[in-house]
């Protein structure tokens, strides 16, 4: 509450909170006699954010020193770097978790299991010394050290790692993370400042504004284009049977769409308690319902909401997420469509909730480029019964040229991820589910905890379970949103945004590539809080940890304990798996994905 | 949240289901859940175990581990014994130490199974070797009857698993009999099935497969000759028009005689005595038809060119020759070899048969005055033991003779010798009337009987009639009776060859006397007529002891002797021996065999139950059980000969309307037994 | 991670059907050996004491949360319809309902008493939970407490924060003399274990009562209390159930192992002395 309480007295004021308060006008006086701040017009800035504005508030001078770990792969971050002076690296090529200081879970068989659960410390929160320190020795993982006032993760035998692995000098001048900065992606590299250099690091904010700039922008613009939207247009499913020659020409015709406010979890705490109706209305509008279609949409990151108008106000109709489109129907229906009907609007309205960043691929460049290179079973059922004899003359002509790609054919298709509307209409119960998953921005856990109460005996079995399987601490407590028959408990949802790993200075937070578990580091986590704070959800608790017997670990230098960042893990070394849902008696409780609605309507339906 | 709630704080979500405390929001702790469970756990756990410490120190561990109540004839039996020996009674275990539960073959049990307990008590009535083989029978015995089953009924066509999962030669008691069910639970109690374990041939339901019989129950019956169906069907309906005929009144249930038609709880009595069956309309005619008696010796009459060879010979036995030998007084003078041969040439002991004055008729009739005068002396000397050598030396068996001789005193024999064979004197006897008057009262004094000497004047033709005049006058009265069994004409025998004098008047008698030797002995026993110089005796009625040794002395005979035949030509003889056929037989079987005493069979059948049963037809009138013996027992329509041939044999079929599934049952148990001797 | 399973009603109904049969089948095969002088007692006894352990082993998983053998719902499904099955084989073994003999009735009646709270636990296991979600409120059992005094002192604060006018002390005297105890003491187990309404609509309609005695701006401290004891009323609903729900488990646990234990001395007795 008292993090509720503190974002109430929040003004409406841009840069009330500076990133770094401690940048002063010669700071700002000095990086605009450095590329590319020297070359920008500042007259092309709005008087209300002037450039130096930007550089005051919302960069960072940022020194590193060799050997300093500045952005890892895989990490989210809201900031962009730019080297002033000196120079980093980027390493090409993955580095393993450990060098990194993560130590990724590894399976224990149910011996080791039974060994470790007899072995429970009988105080709360017991870590042994090496979880609660790095290790400082000569070949060893990295540690961590201050540099000016803060904490930082330096590489260890860095000579040799430059050595092994492929790397590319970034010199002055040069940005990086911007991508992962503005469109909420992973990091894709790990970058090692190789000398003391000089880095401003800009907030996505920031940066957007910057943007305004032609040239810088031209130049952000291009290189995203160049080297990150062929990339993320062939994740989409729909489109990896284009040809080369197609794909180039649909990367040139899309547009980057953003809508909405990247700390989106900022806001959840406000947004949740607002009746529904004026939710909706607060969200930017991405499409509207009844216009015509005029691009398809594919959500690249955050989260839509489709709703439909209902009397007076707005009811919500599906959510969508990322790698999902909007306007496919309308948009094939169009193309399809006999020469005398009528084209069919938007039948639904998308509005940004939180944030929405989408790609725009125009309807002519989808006709033309795309729609030849689309399977027919692939297509959404709607539009399949609807035109029967098209879809029979097109699918002879692809039924040649699909021979040839065999090969993919084994590829798994994501079903339709367009929720179907016409069944979200049939009932209001699911809708109300919907819209109370969107409210509470539920549709970002792919791991959620949901618990039948219908079902539920309360025996706190689960929570047992799961202190039993964490040296006797719960990583979760059973209280959470209720929606009718369910519970949505707060315990950790391994989102599919995950905003607690935005900004942890060391990386102890991150997400496990093979399972997409989000897993805290111990070792190298120090205590920041920074996670737990961001998470809306409130699942991260900061633990004062003791030893073996109980005394509480202390900072070296102050008196201040040492704290440490709990949440669930999914039990990711335990053989039974999570033993939560193992430990149910009654079949209550289920993890679940929430980033589409129909596992859990699926779930659901077989417990009625 | 409802405008009037007031919002209160979350409560800390710190919670730690798996801790015993609590800590509360003012500092104290408590315990948490887990902690209580924990407590009131080990509470329980310590609470159990000290009440089963308990117990086992209040109670003994052997009533402890009782398992169930004893049947009551076994919980009174060892109703005084202590634990150890109550348990210890049955099961070897209960002697042996706690250790040795825990090896196998400890010392304790030393091969003693608890069958061979049952069997300290039970050797009375099962034998101690058949103990453990299927019904008691020696193995070969019961393989030739499973042969026997298996030939009659074939094998089994079904599938059936190897049967039952004992050893047939090896049986536990415990198998069948199932102590601690209870005092209630029948130790008895066996289903079909299990019943039929053993068997290679299993029953299904009674009614459609189990086999059937044909001379059940009645080839057991035939000692008594009696024939119910002309009882039923002539004799009743004659003498009794106005009632019903009813098998009760005669088969009365045994316990209560008087109440015996309406007490259902008891058993019928299978052959009811004589006094409840037979009595009511036989008696009289009975007494009627032996009033004549049993001829011990009678002098012939002799022509007197034979008579005089001896000394002195009644001379109310001199003229033609007369008269016959009794059977049981040529019973003993042909035990003399050079007699027997004489004796067989006479045609029936007829001596009137013999030729005519010749010497060789002359000299048989001799031959025998004199034997039949040495047997008086010689009883007169010897007393019975005369008799029994004379028994002995024809290879009879003298006991059953006994009660003949028990009432016959010798010293009468020797007085009657002397009254006859006295040389003649002139002293006017008493009339043989007044004679026998004295006789009768002062019988069986010796002086009586010596003082009584028979007249030996020449008796007029009246006074000879005279005793054969009271007896027609005996049998005129007893004409009156309403006599069934002459009437039948089996009884009534060979005709009387005293008939043709019967017309002879009577009058004159009376006025003489009115009394005849054997109204003398009119309860029964030994009188003698010097009239005619016979012994005879005069039987008291039903079940007479002297004629009932009679008839078993002479069944000795071997079946063609003449003599036999003679003997049981005798109407008193004849009289006994129509009812009692198997009085002939050796040893002679008066009574009929006994129900229900039949160990050796596997059946058994009770009346009783069935007495208090209404017939399944008679539900809808709804008639009370009316004692219908007739349902079952009914008589055979044609005439049939034997015994068995009066009922129309009782068949399966009569068992199998009540005996189904949901009515009477069809339970194995009901009619057979297991433990057969 | 939603593993695909059966639904609920199609797993019952398999459940009952696989139970059934199964009592069908041993039923057969003790009349079998009934049949053939076999010793059926004998094989019930064995299935019976088979079954209880089994039964138990569920304990064993709950306290196992590592366990990779199975999850404990498909431990408890298992548990559920092995103890209807091990009811009926019960049947078949025991000669009467309750047997005789001291330790048998005793072992009779402790059977029975975990049968019959095995029922009520799965009874209230089904029921229970939509009456629970359908109270308002959603307290931990253990912070029962904690809501129960945060409820005490709201109300206290209430009622104390009164001014003094006379007509408040109308209002404050109802709270010393009913309010206080209502809100400060735990529920009587009598009412836990037969909880009513009577004593929550007294307050409820003394407090309504009360409203023409104060002054009219006291209404809302009047709503304000009866919210608090509609809260208290809830929070006591809750506990009862939730009371019950663990309850049963504890006395369906320590009665298992009083069962377990006689049944071993059972167990050793009758092979002991059946022949």
């Amino acid at each position: 509450m008292e993090r509720a309480q503190a974002i109430r007295v929040q003004r409406p004021s841009r840069w009330d909170q500076p990133l770094d308060a401690s940048m002063s006008d010669a700071d700002v006086a000095w990086l605009r006699t450095r590329g590319p701040f020297n070359t920008m017009n500042a007259s092309s800035f709005p008087s209300a954010t002037p450039l130096e504005g930007i550089l005051r508030y919302d960069c960072r001078l940022h020194r590193a020193e060799p050997g300093e770990v500045i952005v890892r792969e895989g990490d989210y971050g809201s900031s962009a770097y730019l080297v002033v002076s000196g120079s980093v690296r980027v390493l090409v090529d993955s580095l393993m978790p450990e060098q990194l200081g993560r130590q990724p879970p590894v399976p224990i068989g149910w011996l080791q299991a039974a060994r470790r659960y007899l072995r429970r410390s009988r105080h709360a929160e017991t870590r042994s010394p090496d979880q609660v320190r790095v290790q400082t020795s000569a070949s060893g993982p990295p540690v961590i050290r201050k540099v000016d006032d803060r904490q930082a993760v330096f590489l260890q035998d860095f000579d040799a790692i430059l050595l092994s692995h492929e790397t590319v000098c970034l010199g002055p001048g040069e940005l990086f993370g911007e991508v992962a900065a503005m469109y909420r992606a992973p990091r894709s590299a790990t970058v090692i400042a190789e000398t003391e250099a000089m880095l401003v690091e800009i907030r996505w904010q920031g940066l957007r504004i910057l943007r305004r700039d032609r040239r810088f922008s031209e130049t952000l613009d291009d290189h995203y284009r160049r080297h990150w939207l062929p990339i993320h247009l062939r994740e989409v499913p729909l489109l990896r049977f284009l040809p080369e020659e197609n794909l180039r020409r649909v990367v040139e015709s899309t547009e980057l769409r953003s809508f909405g406010r990247m700390a989106w979890n900022i806001d959840y705490q406000k947004q949740r308690t607002l009746p529904a109706a004026k939710q909706i209305e607060t969200e930017p509008v991405v499409a509207h319902e009844g216009h015509l279609p005029t691009e398809l949409l594919i959500l690249r990151s955050g989260f839509g909401r489709v709703s439909v108008q209902h009397g007076a106000s707005h009811r919500t109709t599906a959510y969508l997420g990322k790698g999902h489109f909007f306007g496919l129907d309308e948009i094939l229906f169009n193309a399809f469509r006999a020469p005398a009907a009528p084209a069919r609007p938007y039948q639904s309205s998308l509005r940004a909730v939180g944030f929405l960043d989408a790609l725009a691929i125009p309807v002519e460049s989808f006709a033309e480029d795309v729609l030849p290179w689309i399977r027919k079973e692939e297509l959404p059922s709607s539009v399949q019964a609807l035109f029967p004899q098209a879809i029979e003359r097109r699918s002879n002509r692809r039924r040649r040229r699909s021979a040839k790609r065999d090969a993919h054919a084994d590829r798994t298709v994501q079903p339709s991820p367009v929720w179907p509307t016409g069944e979200a209409e049939s009932t209001n119960e699911s809708t109300a589910l919907l819209e109370f998953i969107v409210q509470q921005r539920l549709n970002n856990g792919r791991d959620a905890m949901v618990i039948d109460l219908h079902r539920c005996t309360r025996c706190d079995d689960c929570v047992t379970a799961c202190s039993g399987v964490h040296d006797g601490n719960p990583r979760f407590v059973r209280q959470g949103p209720i929606h009718d028959r369910l519970q949505f408990v707060q315990a950790c949802m391994h989102c599919t945004d995950p905003v607690c790993m935005i900004g942890c200075p060391t990386g102890a937070i991150a997400r496990d590539p093979d399972t997409g578990t989000v897993l805290i580091h111990d070792p190298i986590c120090i205590g920041c809080g920074l996670c737990a704070a961001a998470c809306p959800y409130d699942t991260i608790r900061m633990a004062e940890v003791v030893d073996g017997k109980g005394r509480p670990y202390v900072d070296e230098s102050a008196t201040a304990p040492i704290r440490k960042a709990t949440k669930c893990d999914q039990c990711a070394s335990l053989p039974s798996g999570s033993a939560c849902v193992a430990a149910c008696p009654h079949e209550a409780l289920v993890r679940i994905d929430l980033s589409e609605p129909e596992p859990l309507k699926q779930w659901l339906q077989k417990r009625s | 949240m409802r405008h009037d709630d007031r919002e209160l704080p979350p409560p800390p979500a710190n919670d730690r289901p798996g801790d015993r405390w609590v800590l509360e929001q003012d500092g104290r702790r408590r315990l948490s859940w887990t902690g209580r469970r924990q407590r009131l756990t080990s509470a329980c756990l310590l609470f159990a175990i000290s009440g089963v410490a308990l117990m086992l120190l209040v109670t003994p561990a052997t009533t402890l581990f009782q398992p169930g109540d004893l049947s009551s004839p076994h919980a009174q039996i060892l109703a005084g014994a202590s634990a150890e020996q109550r348990c210890g009674a049955c099961h070897q275990s209960a002697t042996t130490s706690l250790t040795d539960w825990f090896r196998s073959g400890g010392s304790g049990h030393q091969g003693i199974s608890s069958s061979e307990r049952c069997m300290k008590c039970h050797h009375t009535t099962i034998p101690l070797g058949l103990a453990g083989t299927a019904h008691n029978l020696p193995i070969a015995v019961r393989d030739r009857l499973t042969k026997l089953a298996i030939s009659e009924r074939g094998r089994p066509a079904e599938w059936r698993p190897a049967v039952a999962m004992v050893d047939q030669n090896h049986l536990r008691c415990a198998t069948c009999h199932q102590e601690h069910h209870g005092p209630t639970t029948s130790l008895t109690q066996l289903s079909n099935a299990q019943c039929q374990a053993c068997h290679a041939a299993p029953f299904g339901s009674f009614a459609e497969s189990h086999p059937t019989w044909d001379q059940w129950p009645y080839h057991r019956s035939g000692n008594i000759g009696f024939d119910h169906r002309t009882h039923h069907d002539q004799h009743f309906p004659r003498h009794h028009p106005a009632e019903a005929f009813d098998c009760r009144t005669c088969h009365a249930n045994v316990r209560d005689h008087s109440t015996a038609i309406s007490d259902l709880g008891s058993e019928p009595q299978r052959s009811p005595s004589y006094e409840v069956g037979c009595a009511s309309c036989h008696e009289e005619t009975l007494r009627a038809q032996v009033v004549d008696g049993i001829t011990l010796l009678q002098l012939p009459t002799l022509p007197e060119s034979v008579a005089d060879q001896f000394g002195p010979w009644p001379p109310t036995a001199i003229g033609f020759t007369d008269g016959s030998l009794s059977p049981l007084v040529e019973l003993l003078i042909r035990s003399d070899p050079t007699i027997a041969p004489l004796l067989r040439q006479i045609p029936n002991g007829d001596l009137a048969q013999l030729p005519r004055g010749t010497s060789r008729s002359n000299h048989t009739l001799g031959r025998i005055a004199t034997s039949l005068r040495e047997l008086m002396d010689d009883i007169a000397d010897r007393g019975h033991r005369a008799i029994e050598d004379r028994l002995t030396r024809q290879g009879l068996a003298p006991p059953p003779f006994r009660p003949v001789l028990q009432g016959l005193p010798p010293q009468w024999i020797e007085a009657t010798a002397k009254d006859w064979f006295q040389p003649v004197s002139d002293t006017p006897s008493p009339s043989p009337h007044e004679a026998d008057q004295h006789h009768a009262d002062q019988l069986p004094s010796r002086s009586t009987l010596a003082n009584s000497r028979p007249s030996t004047e020449p008796t007029t033709d009246s006074s000879e009639l005279l005793p054969e005049g009271s007896l027609l006058l005996d049998i005129g009265h007893d004409s009156g009776v309403d006599d069934a069994l002459l009437d039948e004409g089996r009884l009534s025998g060979p005709a009387d060859p005293l008939d043709p004098l019967a017309a002879a008047p009577a009058t004159s008698a009376v006025d003489k006397t009115s009394v005849v030797p054997s109204e003398l002995v009119n309860l029964g026993g030994w009188y003698r007529r010097d009239t005619v110089c016979d012994i005879r005796y005069r039987p008291a009625g039903h079940a007479d002891p002297v004629l009932k040794a009679m008839i078993e002395t002479f069944a000795q005979l071997s079946e063609g002797d003449p003599l036999k035949e003679r003997f049981h030509a005798n109407p008193v003889v004849q009289v006994c021996m129509n009812c009692h056929p198997a009085a002939d037989a050796i040893p002679a079987r008066w009574t009929s065999q006994r129900n229900g005493e039949t160990l050796d069979r596997f059946t058994v059948f009770s009346h009783q139950p069935h007495l208090s049963v209404t017939p399944p037809e008679q539900h809808a009138s709804g008639q009370q059980n009316s004692g219908q013996c007739n349902r079952c027992h009914q008589i055979a329509s044609t005439e049939g000969g034997n015994a068995v041939g009066q009922f129309a044999p009782l068949g399966k079929d009569n068992c199998a309307a009540c005996h189904v599934r949901g009515a009477a049952g069809e339970q194995c148990t009901t009619c057979h037994r297991y433990h057969i001797r | 991670m939603a593993t695909i399973r059966l639904p609920l009603k199609t797993r019952r109904w398999v459940g009952l059907t696989v139970t059934v049969f199964a009592v069908t089948v041993i039923a057969a095969i003790t009349s079998t050996l009934s049949d053939r002088l076999g010793s059926p007692s004998l094989f019930t006894g064995w299935t019976l004491f088979s079954c209880l352990i089994l039964l138990m082993l569920l304990g064993v998983r709950r306290r196992l949360p590592f366990w990779p053998l199975g999850s404990v719902s498909t431990w408890t499904q298992v548990h559920l319809h092995l103890g209807l099955f091990t009811a009926a084989v019960y049947l078949l073994h025991a000669p009467a309902i309750i047997g005789g003999g001291k330790l048998e009735s005793t072992l009779s009646i402790v059977f029975l008493l975990v049968t019959v709270s095995g029922f009520y636990g799965w009874f209230i296991s089904r029921t229970f939970p939509a009456q629970l979600t359908a109270v308002p409120g959603e307290p931990r059992f253990d912070r029962m407490n904690w809501h129960r005094s945060q409820l005490a002192s709201t109300a206290s604060e209430l009622a104390n924060g009164l001014p003094d006018t006379s007509g408040d002390q109308v209002l404050k005297s109802f709270y010393h003399e009913s309010l206080a105890a209502f809100f400060s003491q735990a529920p009587s187990l009598g009412w836990v274990l037969a909880p009513g309404r009577t004593r929550c609509d007294r307050l409820l309609g003394d407090l309504k009562s009360m409203e023409r005695y104060l002054p009219a701006d006291r209404r809302e401290t009047v709503e304000q209390l009866a919210a608090l004891i509609r809260r208290r009323h809830d929070l006591d609903r809750q506990f009862s159930m939730q009371w019950k729900l663990r309850s049963w488990v504890v006395i369906h646990s320590c009665l298992s192992l009083a069962l377990l234990l006689a049944a071993v001395v059972h167990v050793a007795i009758a092979l002991r002395f059946s022949h």
